[in-house]
């Protein structure tokens, strides 16, 4: 109940957010990312909930599933079953889950303010911290905002490359967990609350993983590159230049395109104002110019620079030249700058070695840099820029001069060392530019230290070594970064940040190269998809405070982002249940209008209630719009009645399927199905007891995780550590308590709630080496050889059936139990792969099927020893039909979609033992059925041979053919039984 | 082999009549077929000739694994006694395609690929004691002969020094044919067919006093027989010339000795005085050869290695010598590597100086 006051606290505190707009965003992982899929997720959640009703109550299940096309996509979805009933105050909590669930309140899992992001952002790049981006969107306190002109790189699940896709919504919210900060190696960090998750692997699978779980050692995702953007050619120089920088300078646009003047005299309002005379202006925009000028600006066809942006003109002058004057002296630039390389290093140099001041900007070079100093004059002449070069004691300055073109590097690189950054457009750049302006920067504040194969950049601007790191991952390179103290003379410590490379990656460059007769002091990193590397965690720190807001991005589909200082894979999910009923409610409403209908029964004494359940979006809250009492023949129920956009499908993911596979693996279950061609399908009940509750047990230790263990010690009842162990798990007797305690030197006494993070990861390392009882497994239930038998010939037409159940084993301390079930022959597909229905807890999975561990045993049996044909790494062919089901406490899947099952190596060593149980079963009956075919086609033949042989007998011998013939079938009649035994003889000596 | 009651027509009929005498009293059906295979197979010493042993396998019609090769085997029978009737010829070839078709209402051919149906041909020549040119079944004639010889053939005269640039090709059934002159000193008979053509163009059973013979690969009985009557009835020594390898290797083992598939035919076919020629692993140093080898390929080897274990080559000494050198040299040589000594290098040196020498292994 507490969760729940706090959840409706938390719907008060954001009014602003819309429940549609929740569900919009999450759609996807509801369920319902498209209109086949919708239709299939409604017709599952309502029959999972009927079979979970009449479970609880007692009842063996009658469902009745009923579907019909009322237009061309929108179909009308009724389910009825024989369960307890719904009371009418139930009723929103039931089928209106979406708002007071524990879902809308899980979704907290976000960044600090300051984790830098990159963005693509009309059409710009920025990597700025999320906050900065958040908060200029939402300025409340919390909130969530739809944006569309916002792309992230973020990697596609189907083939693991990172691309730019589309930000669907911006989030805010105030921070209700632990801040856990990750330190990876390479230095690359990241803040984020404990429930967010990052990117792990398990068994070669992307997986994601909660920040809080992770410790030291453990391993997490880094993109090893970030999708090139475009090949950007030119700038217009004006959108790197603010009206504030300019206003107070004479600075003109000449070269106006055609009628640029004429077109703005054109639209514009002639009004008169009365000063000191009456004067006549044009009103453009607001602005107000007075005709006298405007003859000027004519004449010469020029326009003053601060009118262009008033006027909002920048892009329409593109290919104009600004003029400005200077103690009488004129400078020109033009307004496109192409991005040549000559430019392109000048940036780079400038980033390392330049600063700004009002009318200048200077580069200071030592005196043995004389090459970088010819390349920057070079540039210089080519843009015609004025520039003086000064001799100093040890350096030679560069002084570069001109009003735009200073305010122009100064916003695009920033002014002192310690704000340096990295133009965006360089982002935007092809590779081999990119390259050459990491390789000015190098050159001017880097250092090829040989003898260690490391090029290292040092810069006092952070902002700038996240960007070096962001743009070497552009390149495809992995930099590694630190922070190291200065210590110069009579100054102030100051930090630098060094962003290095190592090895190979060196050869990157342009112009360093490294020593290949050395090692390579490379990283410890593993290419583990195409474009994901695995990195270990260095370093976790739990902070407590601060950081009052946190903020979330959402990206359709493939829900991540890099973020991150240096760049790091962060995913954004959003719990692990189903959401269910009440998304279809929501679904219904959104796409039709039509309220949902429900009727319910809770006593043959009572009458049946028929309620329409309407969601009021804008307060956030269910209505029941209509209640009145209705005849209903039943004595008990509750039927389910929405209409919604969808589509039905046919095959192997539809609705049939999903129908027919609930059959097979709930055999207590009696269904009757009318499709939407109306026609009705029974599915029969085959036995008459519910299967056994699962009990609920205890945690065992082995399956528990550092955040579980650490969340389970600070809301424990028992007073002192060893108590809570015992207590609050299974198999874990007092002395166990204590010898692992000793073992961590960890007080007995000690109160759960005190015990450190550090102390935490010790006892539960000491856990895992010790040997403790497995837990126990009647807490599973199985539906057991011989239902599973019954249920699979009663929904599906074979020659053969087998089944097998496993004696229950433990995962990382969770018990789970294999069952499987094969059918052979009739009418199924005799040239395809086999089929494989798969089902965790009673539930069939429809969807990724090959990421699932059942499919990877399946492929590791070597069919071939029973009777089926099968290539390398694939399911074996034949006319064969195989179940899989696993029960278990907690059922492993691999993403919280809960459509495959994870790849432990028990869970995969169980399935494999079981199905290779049912393969010999199946095996012997494929040879004897195969042996005894061939028999009875031989002897067949027999009969035909028998006039060939009279016919030649009677050519050699004269006998007469019809005598022959008689005799030989005669014999052939007798002798059947004896042919058998016979075949395999050997020709008598 | 007895000559008299050996007519092939009444072997076929009591073939039959015993198969019938079988049904009628409702035993199950069978026919004797002795064993051809290396296990039935002995090496006798004295007459330097392979003979078949006694070992017979029964064929029955009621035993899934016997019925159709005991129908085949009557189906050609049945043929070969439709041949002899009507006195007619019919090679291996045209007795196949008779035997194939598809029994009616079944997919299941009589015979499906020829191996099969000579297969049982081979078998009635056991069962009949008949070879298959008195079941009147010939092979394909092949082969090509020349010599100052003169044959009388079904009443043709044939000169075997007049027969242009190809020699007279030798039928697959010799038996009939007349020797009316023969003025030759020795037989030389090659693998190559190219190596015939070689000789015959320069004349060289001319200028040595012999008669040239070849068939491309495997010799055939017709030219076998052929050697045997030459070797029996003139005293022509026979010397043989292949490729040094052990496919040539073989050719000459099976003139000489006989074949293991009919070694019931030994006495008829064999010619246990024959020579081998060359080429020698001997010659391939005497004629500097050794630049023109052609490397063992695996199977190569294994076949060598599995004729140095034949009874009839085990024992002798020089033949084991060639073996164990050619082992050792890893490589074959084939004969036409002696034209890299000059085109007419064979009949103008190597031919005459190894006859010369009488350089032969045995």
């Amino acid at each position: 109940m507490a969760e729940k006051i706090k959840a409706v606290e938390l719907a008060k505190l954001q009014k602003e957010i819309s429940i549609s707009e929740f569900f919009t965003k999450n759609r996807h992982l509801l369920g319902f990312d498209n209109p086949r899929k919708a239709l299939l997720t409604t017709v599952k959640e309502a029959v999972d909930n009927s079979l979970d009703a009449c479970e609880e109550m007692g009842v063996l299940p009658d469902i009745i599933v009923k579907i019909e096309q009322t237009t061309d996509n929108r179909f009308k979805i009724v389910v009825e079953d024989n369960g307890p009933g719904i009371i009418k105050q139930q009723i929103p909590n039931i089928f209106a889950k979406l708002l007071y669930g524990s879902k809308f309140h899980s979704l907290k899992q976000s960044l600090t303010y300051d984790e830098p992001i990159m963005i693509q952002k009309n059409k710009k790049i920025e990597i700025l911290p999320i906050g900065e981006l958040v908060d200029s969107y939402i300025k409340s306190e919390e909130g969530i905002k739809e944006v569309n002109n916002i792309l992230v790189p973020s990697f596609d699940w189907r083939d693991y490359r990172y691309n730019f896709r589309k930000v669907s919504h911006l989030i805010k919210h105030k921070r209700e967990n632990e801040i856990i900060k990750i330190k990876i190696a390479t230095n690359r960090e990241i803040k984020v609350t404990g429930c967010h998750s990052l990117f792990t692997e398990e068994n070669g699978i992307v997986k994601e993983v909660e920040a809080r779980k992770l410790q030291k050692g453990s391993k997490i995702i880094v993109p090893s590159k970030i999708p090139k953007i475009s090949d950007l050619k030119e700038i217009n120089i004006l959108n790197y230049i603010n009206l504030d920088d300019i206003d107070s300078n004479w600075l003109y646009v000449y070269n106006l395109p055609d009628q640029l003047l004429q077109n703005l005299k054109g639209n514009a309002e002639i009004i008169h104002k009365k000063t000191s005379k009456s004067r006549r202006f044009y009103r453009i925009n607001n602005i107000d110019i007075l005709d006298d000028s405007f003859k000027q600006y004519e004449l010469k066809n020029f326009l003053p620079l601060h009118l262009v942006y008033k006027l909002q003109l920048q892009d329409k002058v593109k290919d104009s030249i600004i003029k400005s004057y200077y103690h009488g002296e004129e400078t020109v630039i033009p307004i496109t700058f192409p991005l040549t390389k000559e430019f392109i290093k000048f940036l780079g140099f400038y980033v390392a070695e330049g600063h700004y001041d009002k009318r200048q900007i200077g580069l200071t070079f030592s005196r043995y840099e004389d090459h970088l100093i010819k390349e920057v004059l070079f540039f210089a002449r080519q843009f015609g820029l004025n520039f003086t070069i000064e001799n100093r004691e040890k350096t030679i300055r560069v002084k570069i001069f001109g009003n735009i073109f200073t305010k122009l590097i100064k916003n695009i690189c920033g002014k002192l060392a310690k704000n340096k950054k990295i133009p965006e457009f360089i982002f935007r750049l092809n590779e081999g530019l990119r390259q050459d302006f990491l390789d000015a920067l190098y050159q001017g504040d880097g250092h090829n230290t040989k003898n260690r194969n490391q090029l290292m950049l040092s810069t006092i601007s952070k902002r700038l070594a996240n960007e070096v790191l962001y743009l070497w991952l552009m390149q495809g390179v992995l930099a590694s970064f630190y922070q190291r103290m200065n210590h110069g003379l009579g100054r102030k410590p100051t930090i630098s940040y060094v962003v290095s490379l190592y090895g190979k990656d060196i050869e990157k460059s342009k112009i360093f190269t490294c020593n290949k007769s050395l090692g390579y002091n490379k990283i410890s990193q593993q290419l583990l998809q195409k474009e994901l590397l695995l990195i270990r965690v260095k370093d976790v720190e739990i902070i407590n405070e601060g950081y009052d807001y946190v903020y979330d991005i959402s990206i359709p589909e493939c829900e991540n982002f890099i973020g991150g200082f240096g760049g790091i894979a962060c995913h954004n999910s959003r719990g692990q249940q189903g959401i269910g009923i009440s998304a279809s409610v929501m679904y219904a409403q959104l796409t039709t209008g039509k309220p949902t209908k429900i009727v319910s029964k809770i006593s043959p004494k009572k009458p049946a209630h028929q309620y329409e359940l309407h969601m009021d979006t804008k307060k956030n809250e269910p209505e029941i719009i209509s209640d009145k009492e209705i005849e209903w023949k039943k004595d008990h129920g509750t039927k389910i009645e929405l209409e919604l956009e969808g589509s039905y499908q046919k095959g192997r993911q539809g609705v049939f399927e999903y129908i027919k596979e609930t059959a097979i693996i709930n055999p207590h279950l009696n269904l009757i199905y009318y499709t939407p061609e109306k026609k009705k399908m029974t599915f029969p009940r085959i036995a008459n007891e519910l299967p056994v509750e699962p009990k609920e047990i205890k945690p065992h230790p082995y399956g528990v995780e550092l955040g579980m263990l650490i969340d389970m010690m600070k809301s424990s009842k028992s007073r002192n550590i060893s108590s809570f162990l015992s207590n609050d798990f299974s198999r874990v007797s007092s002395k166990v308590a204590k010898d692992v305690l000793a073992k961590a030197e960890i007080s007995e006494k000690i109160h759960p709630s005190k015990v450190s993070r550090e102390e935490a990861d010790r006892l539960l390392k000491i856990i895992r080496e010790t040997k403790i009882m497995a837990p126990p497994t009647n807490c599973l239930s199985p539906i057991e050889e011989d239902l599973l038998l019954e249920g699979l010939k009663k929904e599906i037409k074979a020659d053969f059936y087998a089944s097998v159940t496993r004696q229950p084993s433990v995962y990382r301390g969770n018990p789970f139990l294999i069952e499987v079930a094969m059918a052979y022959g009739g009418d199924l597909e005799k040239e395809d792969s086999v089929r494989v229905l798969r089902f965790a807890n009673r539930v069939p999975l429809l969807y990724q099927q090959s990421a699932c561990a059942s499919i990877r045993s399946i492929i590791q049996t070597s069919w071939n020893n029973y009777g089926l044909s099968q290539s390398k790494k694939a399911l074996p062919s034949g006319p064969v039909i195989i179940l899989v089901h696993i029960a278990s406490v907690w059922v492993p899947f691999t993403s919280e979609s809960k459509e495959a099952i994870a790849h432990y190596p028990e869970i995969i060593k169980e399935m494999k033992l079981a199905l290779q149980d049912c393969g010999r079963k199946l095996g012997s009956y494929i040879r004897k059925t195969v042996k005894a075919k061939e028999q009875k086609e031989k002897i067949d033949l027999f009969e035909k041979y028998i006039p060939e042989i009279a016919s030649s007998l009677s050519t050699l011998s004269g006998e007469k053919k019809e005598n022959l013939i008689k005799n030989l079938s005669k014999m052939l009649k007798k002798n059947l039984p004896n042919l058998n035994n016979n075949q395999n003889g050997k020709e008598e000596k | 082999m007895a000559k008299k009651k050996n007519n092939p027509k009444e072997k076929l009929q009591e073939l039959g009549k015993r198969v019938s005498s079988d049904i009628k009293k409702n035993k199950n059906p069978n026919i004797d077929v002795p064993i051809r295979a290396l296990s039935n197979v002995s090496y006798d010493k004295r007459n330097k000739i392979l003979v078949m042993g006694d070992k017979i396998a029964k064929r029955f019609f009621f035993n899934v694994a016997h019925a159709k090769k005991f129908m085949q085997t009557l189906e050609i029978a049945a043929i070969s006694k439709k041949l002899i009737q009507e006195g007619k010829h019919a090679s291996l070839r045209d007795v196949f395609y008779m035997a194939k078709r598809t029994i009616p209402s079944t997919k299941v051919n009589i015979v499906d690929e020829q191996p099969e149906s000579d297969s049982i041909i081979e078998d009635l020549e056991l069962v009949t004691e008949n070879s298959r040119e008195l079941l009147n079944i010939n092979a394909n004639k092949n082969g090509s002969i020349a010599g100052s010889v003169v044959v009388e053939d079904r009443g043709d005269r044939i000169d075997w020094s007049k027969m242009g640039s190809g020699g007279w090709s030798i039928p697959s059934n010799v038996e009939d044919i007349k020797f009316l002159k023969v003025n030759a000193k020795y037989v030389l008979y090659m693998e190559k067919a190219a190596v015939w053509e070689r000789l015959h163009e320069d004349k060289f059973w001319d200028k040595q006093k012999c008669i040239i013979i070849s068939s491309q690969g495997q010799t055939t009985r017709g030219i076998r027989r052929l050697l045997q009557r030459l070797n029996k009835d003139y005293q022509l020594p026979i010397y043989v010339l292949t490729d040094m390898d052990p496919w040539g290797i073989y050719i000459y083992s099976v003139l000489k000795f006989g074949s293991i598939s009919l070694s019931h035919l030994s006495e008829k076919l064999a010619l246990p005085s024959a020579k081998y020629l060359g080429i020698t692993v001997d010659d391939i140093k005497n004629y500097k050869l050794d630049k023109h080898l052609i490397k063992f390929k695996d199977k190569d080897s294994s076949r060598l290695s599995q004729i140095s274990k034949y009874e009839w080559f085990k024992d002798n000494k020089e033949w084991q010598r060639q073996f164990k050198m050619m082992k050792e040299m890893n490589a074959k040589a084939e004969i036409q590597a002696l034209s890299s000594r000059g085109i007419s290098f064979i009949s103008e040196k190597y031919l005459p100086e190894k006859i010369k020498k009488k350089d032969f292994l045995d």
